[in-house]
């Protein structure tokens, strides 16, 4: 076959691409400024940073107003999707830098290439979630996860930070492996890394030949990204190293890292799994009840808010699996279910972890949930938005995680997989135990003093602006699109 | 013997599978790491092997992209496990127990 080379439009590509280049010019100056200037608790780099994903926002927000069609670059799909979900992933990157000034300033950390890596990270997820080819999937979870492996040990002098990042780098490249073991075998059997071709021609390979070399690349793509979303029984990392890691940076695997990688999978699911649905239907509901299981069991038995949260995370991933067997008869509703789910998850999330970088201000990073007692009364404001970010984690109306569970189980009723519906909502049930009893530690826990209980020592100063903010925005979205949810439908519609 | 496509793959499949053994079993982080970067030249492999049988281009241009993320990959791990050396004097992962519940 003669190799093709196909004509791009270099002009409407760099139109595409300016947000991109405002971020990587931003992250070019953090890291000139780390290696020229000696700066020390100054604010330039943060704002800076700020500055860029906002003017990355206008832009792109602009372009998804815009009537016109989205673009295909072959390698690159700059559709509604992947405009959506790239403003989904710069909010969560504007959260993490708020998080992270006070934070890393109360522990005398002030080093710019944080937020350079930050902004590379971002630049490898606008690569994942605008992925028209498997190469270009591979290449963008890499560049997101390198910067995240090293964030994950950004304080060096943390024995728990470092942990945090060995771990999560020696996952993290493992599962990279497995990834791209699949993407050799879909190559080798439908001859092409296009999700679009792959889209076309899955039918016909699952009938040939090549299909078992198909289904073997498949299950090894399944796998890679399994480990991506810490999906059971490829999980084991994510409460180590959402433990271990800086607390802005665990706010920002939480949220940004996931979606991206969420929304890699569902374009992959979208093209892959119709054809021969039903090995995949079985797997990903096998997967879906297992990290719901498994992630709430655990959440129970934590002492640290911290790991609870983490556990929770995984339970999330189980909900949001939830709607993938949904794909292969509906894409249109379970696409549009997910990002309905990811966009709440994001908020109350980023939320809930802004309470933990108040509480975990001190030197030793106190996270216990027995830390809490009697918070309700020292810090009534703090402790009600945190209730507030619980029961919507947890799923009750009128909040946004409330809708955002109904709009994923209904997918997954109209599809015919009412089990899978029933295991969900046991599953919720669960989870009430490990939401309420902070809440209940918070409202009518008495502190001791012997044991250090109430003595967060972050609560003793005043809220830093920056983490105010953050709460603000988290708690005003999770309201707001609790009691109007179709506005969030709306958007989440126009998307997909 | 003719040598085909078949006999790259399973060459690829049992480097890959030695690689993943290697990362389960051992537990010096430098060692890991090690076979993880035999993973990811038995899947080049499996690359170039797929390219040769369908007369791809693709698959010889992907190896290169996988050869240089390798590349930066050992930069970044090689300097966690320093950072890590510094502070513990080990490298050896069962005894980072820091973090667990």
């Amino acid at each position: 076959m003669m190799p093709q080379f196909t004509q791009i439009d270099w002009s409407s590509l760099f139109n595409m691409g300016l947000p991109w280049i405002v971020i990587f010019a931003a992250a070019a100056i953090a890291f000139l400024t780390a290696a020229l200037v000696e700066e020390e608790n100054s604010l330039f780099t943060p704002v800076m940073t700020l500055v860029a994903i906002a003017v990355a926002f206008a832009l792109s927000w602009g372009r998804w107003l815009s009537p016109l069609p989205g673009l295909s670059f072959g390698m690159l799909v700059f559709d509604k999707l992947s405009v959506f979900v790239w403003l989904m992933i710069l909010f969560s990157a504007a959260i993490s830098v708020l998080l992270s000034i006070p934070y890393l300033a109360a522990r005398g950390f002030v080093k710019p290439e944080y937020y350079g890596l930050l902004l590379l990270s971002t630049l490898g997820m606008a690569c994942l979630v605008s992925a028209g080819d498997l190469l270009m999937v591979y290449l963008g979870i890499e560049t997101m996860s390198l910067a995240v492996y090293v964030l994950a040990g950004f304080l060096r002098y943390r024995a728990a930070s470092n942990e945090a990042a060995l771990k999560y780098f020696l996952i993290g490249a493992f599962a990279s492996a497995f990834l791209l073991m699949g993407i050799a075998f879909v190559f080798g059997s439908a001859g092409s890394t296009n999700l679009a071709v792959l889209a076309e021609r899955s039918t016909e390979i699952m009938a040939g030949e090549g299909r078992s070399f198909y289904l073997f690349g498949v299950a090894m793509l399944l796998i890679g990204f399994g480990f991506k979303i810490a999906a059971v029984p490829f999980h084991a990392w994510a409460p180590d190293v959402y433990d271990g890691a800086p607390t802005p940076v665990t706010v920002f695997m939480a949220t940004a890292v996931k979606a991206a990688a969420f929304v890699a999978f569902l374009r992959l699911g979208v093209s892959v799994f119709s054809a021969g649905g039903e090995v995949w239907i079985t797997v990903l509901s096998v997967g879906a009840v297992a990290t719901m299981l498994l992630g709430n069991l655990a959440a129970i038995v934590q002492e640290n808010i911290k790991r609870m949260l983490a556990y929770s995370s995984i339970a999330h991933a189980g909900y949001i699996l939830v709607a993938f067997p949904s794909i292969v008869s509906d894409p249109q509703g379970a696409g549009r279910a997910v990002l309905f789910y990811l966009f709440a998850y994001i908020l109350m999330t980023a939320g809930a972890f802004a309470v933990v970088v108040v509480m975990g201000l001190g030197k030793d990073e106190p996270t216990g949930i027995s830390r809490l007692a009697g918070l309700g009364k020292r810090r009534p404001v703090l402790a009600a938005t945190l209730t507030l970010f619980l029961l919507s984690l947890l799923g009750i109306p009128p909040t946004v995680g409330f809708f955002a569970k109904y709009y994923l189980f209904l997918t997954a009723v109209k599809s015919g997989y009412i089990w899978l519906v029933v295991i969900a909502v046991i599953n919720s049930a669960i989870s009430a135990y490990y939401y309420l009893r902070p809440i209940v530690v918070m409202y009518f826990k008495i502190p001791s003093p012997l044991v250090g209980e109430g003595q967060g020592e972050g609560e003793t100063h005043a809220l830093s602006p920056f983490i105010v903010a953050v709460l603000a925005i988290t708690a005003l979205g999770v309201a707001y699109f609790g009691i109007f949810p179709s506005n969030l439908l709306a958007i989440v519609t126009g998307s997909f | 013997m003719i040598i085909t496509v078949h006999h790259y793959l399973v060459l690829s499949i049992l480097l890959f599978t030695i690689g993943a053994i290697g990362v389960v079993t051992r537990r010096n982080a430098l060692i890991i790491f090690m076979s993880i970067e035999l993973m990811l030249n038995a899947v080049n492999i499996a690359f170039l092997a797929f390219a040769r049988w369908n007369l791809l281009i693709e698959g010889k241009m992907i190896v290169l992209f996988v050869l240089a993320v390798a590349a930066a990959e050992a930069a970044v791990g090689l300097g966690i496990v320093i950072s890590i050396y510094r502070n513990r004097q080990t490298v050896y992962v069962d005894e980072m127990r820091l973090l667990k519940g």
